[in-house]
């Protein structure tokens, strides 16, 4: 939760994660590498800065295949949640992998002339009706430069500035990005390999990114189309003790966002189950510290009122409730932002 | 994610995942016949 810039907020976490990303990257280049120079020995050896250049491309798209697999992953089990939470360092490391990559390349195919090695590389191959010809170099680039806005953005202090909507949108742009790569892979380095191995591991790639993205959402559809019953505008959430204590039930209302009823001990409180940093479910966190706590970012609002502690400031909407015959209900309409809404009591006796 | 969000997700998905298959195909299609024409072009000469 960030409230002034600072660069990097480093925590003990945060250095353990970025080495350990870092041997781990390192381990692929040097992999890639080590298998690369035995695959193109005696007549078929290739320049050390071609084998730096697809060493650099294939960590690069292997390590957005991986990204793009960990938000669906988090919404099918918890236990990838965790990976949510320092994927912004994962993608920065991306695109400074993608940048060596299309750097190596301008420096060894377009950096021996009078031209612009830039100037070079998009107009040296205009056969774009061409499928086994076509300048996928292009495609390279547009989605080298959708990863640097996405990495000049990663940071809280943008998601501020642009506001969550603009930002998210903007980030959104990976998708995009990816089906370029998809096709920079297949239309380039695919046409010139002899056997089916960098066709099978790309189809592979973008097989199980789809796959994921298709059954997670299609998981999210069947939760929206489950809508909670609902009376008068209160809807049912159900028995209070069936909510564990520090938790939430999420219930679906008709139209609108989904709703967090947390019981915190014997009190019911209810906030939008959208996190204001980057949508994140808040009825998946805990209550922590005496606040309802973002499973993917750590945000916190208290739930009296939805309002972060000072000294941030950002706000979801909390939601009225009432028990009624040993059943909680939350009510539709929102209370105004930052408002408070008292708890409902949950009375002695009650099971 | 919000239900706005997700709604671009079931829109964009498989139309991105319909976009990769038709480049995949035509993208290995595209290899063959050239290995088949350099290959012809081999044996005529």
């Amino acid at each position: 939760m960030a409230h002034d810039y600072k660069m990097v907020q480093w925590t003990p976490f945060k250095r353990t994660f970025d080495l350990a990303l870092f041997a781990i990257l390192a381990a692929f280049l040097a992999t890639f590498i080590g298998a690369s120079v035995m695959a193109f020995a005696g007549d078929h050896s290739i320049a050390p800065i071609q084998l730096l250049i697809r060493a650099f491309g294939a960590c690069a798209f292997a390590l957005l295949t991986f990204i793009l697999m960990i938000g669906p992953l988090a919404r099918l089990s918890r236990r990838f949640t965790p990976l949510l939470y320092n994927r912004r360092h994962l993608g920065v490391a991306c695109f400074m992998l993608a940048l060596t990559h299309a750097g190596l390349v301008l420096l060894w195919y377009h950096g021996f002339s009078d031209i612009n090695p830039l100037v070079s590389l998009l107009i040296s191959n205009p056969r774009y009706d061409s499928i086994a010809g076509f300048p996928f170099e292009s495609l390279g680039l547009v989605a080298l430069f959708v990863l640097f806005l996405m990495a000049a953005t990663s940071h809280d202090f943008w998601n501020a500035v642009l506001g969550p909507r603009l930002w998210k949108a903007l980030h959104m742009g990976v998708y995009w990005a990816y089906a370029l790569l998809v096709a920079h892979i297949v239309l380039g380095a695919v046409q010139g390999e002899k056997g089916p191995l960098y066709a099978v591991l790309v189809s592979v790639a973008a097989g199980m990114v789809a796959s994921l993205q298709l059954v997670a959402g299609a998981r999210e559809a069947r939760a929206d189309g489950t809508i909670a019953p609902e009376q008068e505008g209160w809807l049912r959430v159900g028995a209070p003790l069936d909510i564990a204590d520090g938790r939430a039930r999420i219930v679906t209302p008709p139209a609108g966002e989904r709703i967090a009823v947390f019981r915190d001990g014997a009190k019911i409180y209810a906030l939008s189950n959208v996190c204001r940093h980057q949508g994140g479910p808040l009825g998946e966190g805990r209550i922590i510290d005496g606040c309802v706590t973002c499973p993917w970012h750590g945000f916190q609002y208290r739930p009296e009122d939805g309002v972060s502690p000072p000294p941030y400031a950002e706000k979801v909407a909390a939601y009225r409730t009432r028990i009624e015959a040993g059943i909680v209900f939350v009510h539709l309409a929102p209370a105004a932002l930052g408002a408070a809404v008292a708890p409902s009591l949950i009375e002695a006796g009650v099971t | 994610m919000n239900r706005r969000q997700r709604r671009g997700h079931a829109l964009l998905w498989p139309l991105l995942a319909m976009a990769m298959l038709v480049v995949i195909v035509a993208g290995v299609h595209a290899k063959h016949r050239l290995e088949q024409a350099v290959a012809a072009a081999s044996e005529a000469r």
